[in-house]
């Protein structure tokens, strides 16, 4: 019949067990663990930090890149506006005597304020960045436009046989010297006093 | 005794490990906050710049007359249906649009408007057409140095449609 040790015996078995359990390796194997999970502990933070400072870089980057855009395309929306209101003023001599893109590709037009207080062109280049815009500067490219003779309208690509001498596309350019992160705008203008 | 001193010195490695892993972490999470809230301030200019420029655009391409006062800093529109808007900043550095005597907020009050170069509109005349000129700064308000130098400034000119 099982008998229940008596008490010294109860603790004989207990240290013979712990010893046991000593000598295979549970001692050893407590340490270990602890040093893993410290190591995958920093392994994750790392990872994860990583994440972040990138996933913060990315937005630091987009926003910079948002307030490019705004400030480059109200630039370029000006020199529409300054082209729009000289053309109203007098097409012969302030654009149709102008250099196209398809007559000399290097030539481009920087809008300036006069000293009596009026809207300009200049191909002089101290005039690419505009007074108080900082890292900005802007120009204009002129194109000749052709049109379609049975339809009259635009044609996509321009064609030497179907001048229309009273349109004009222009392009107004705005750039970010710094990042070179550049915005361009197209515009249709023409002369309806000759139409 | 050997078991007992070779854990001391692991838990001395542990303790130097967990007090620079910490660091790291602390330094990295300052690092990351104090840039998120100048992502926050820079993205609360941009967001105000564009949309006061797009205001004074829109109620520019609306209007048959535009006036603006000898210091620059008011826009007096006149519309086609012969309503008056009138674009000013007040005191507290908020541009403000009126129209019938009521003010109505344009800016936030996270962010100070003021002018580039010692006038917010210009109005540049000639002699068939009027064009109004732009220019603005808006800048972040707070007591961080840090935060209150983001700014945005832009111009851009509006002709009369």
């Amino acid at each position: 019949m099982f008998q229940v040790p008596s008490f010294p015996l109860k603790a004989r078995f207990a240290r013979e067990a712990r010893r046991a359990r000593l000598a295979k390796g549970d001692k050893f194997q407590n340490t270990g663990q602890s040093l893993m999970m410290l190591l995958v502990v920093i392994v994750i933070a790392g990872v994860t930090l990583g994440l972040g400072s990138q996933f913060i870089a990315l937005r630091v980057k987009t926003k910079e890149a948002a307030k490019q855009r705004i400030i480059s395309s109200r630039l370029a929306q000006e020199s529409l506006e300054v082209v729009r209101a000289i053309a109203q003023e007098d097409w012969d001599n302030n654009i149709a005597n102008k250099t196209c893109y398809e007559d000399d590709p290097a030539v481009e037009y920087y809008p300036y304020l006069t000293e009596t207080n009026i809207w300009n062109l200049t191909t002089d280049p101290s005039y690419k960045t505009p007074e108080g815009a900082g890292d900005y500067e802007r120009w204009i490219v002129f194109h000749k436009v052709s049109r379609d003779p049975t339809t009259e309208n635009v044609e996509v690509t321009y064609n030497p046989d179907n001048d229309d001498l009273s349109t004009r596309k222009v392009t107004a350019y705005a750039k970010n010297e710094v990042s070179g992160r550049e915005v361009s705008v197209d515009y249709y203008l023409t002369n309806w006093q000759n139409q | 005794m050997q078991k007992k001193g070779f854990t001391l010195i692991e838990l001395l490695l542990y303790i130097v490990i967990v007090a620079l892993v910490s660091g790291l972490i602390a330094q990295t999470l300052i690092s990351i906050t104090a840039t998120n809230q100048k992502i926050v301030a820079r993205k609360v200019v941009d967001e105000n710049l564009d949309f006061a420029f797009k205001k004074i655009e829109s109620e520019i391409k609306k209007a048959k007359a535009v006036e603006v006062d000898v210091s620059g800093d008011i826009l007096t529109l006149t519309l086609r249906d012969d309503s008056i808007v009138v674009f000013s900043v007040d005191a507290s550095d908020i541009l403000q649009k009126n129209v019938g005597g009521v003010d109505y907020p344009i800016t936030s009050d996270n962010v100070i408007v003021t002018d580039i170069d010692g006038h917010l509109f210009s109005k540049i005349e000639l002699s068939s057409t009027t064009t109004t000129q732009i220019k603005m700064k808006v800048k972040y308000k707070s007591d961080d140095p840090k935060l209150s130098s983001i700014e945005s400034k832009a111009q851009t000119t509006v002709g009369l449609r």
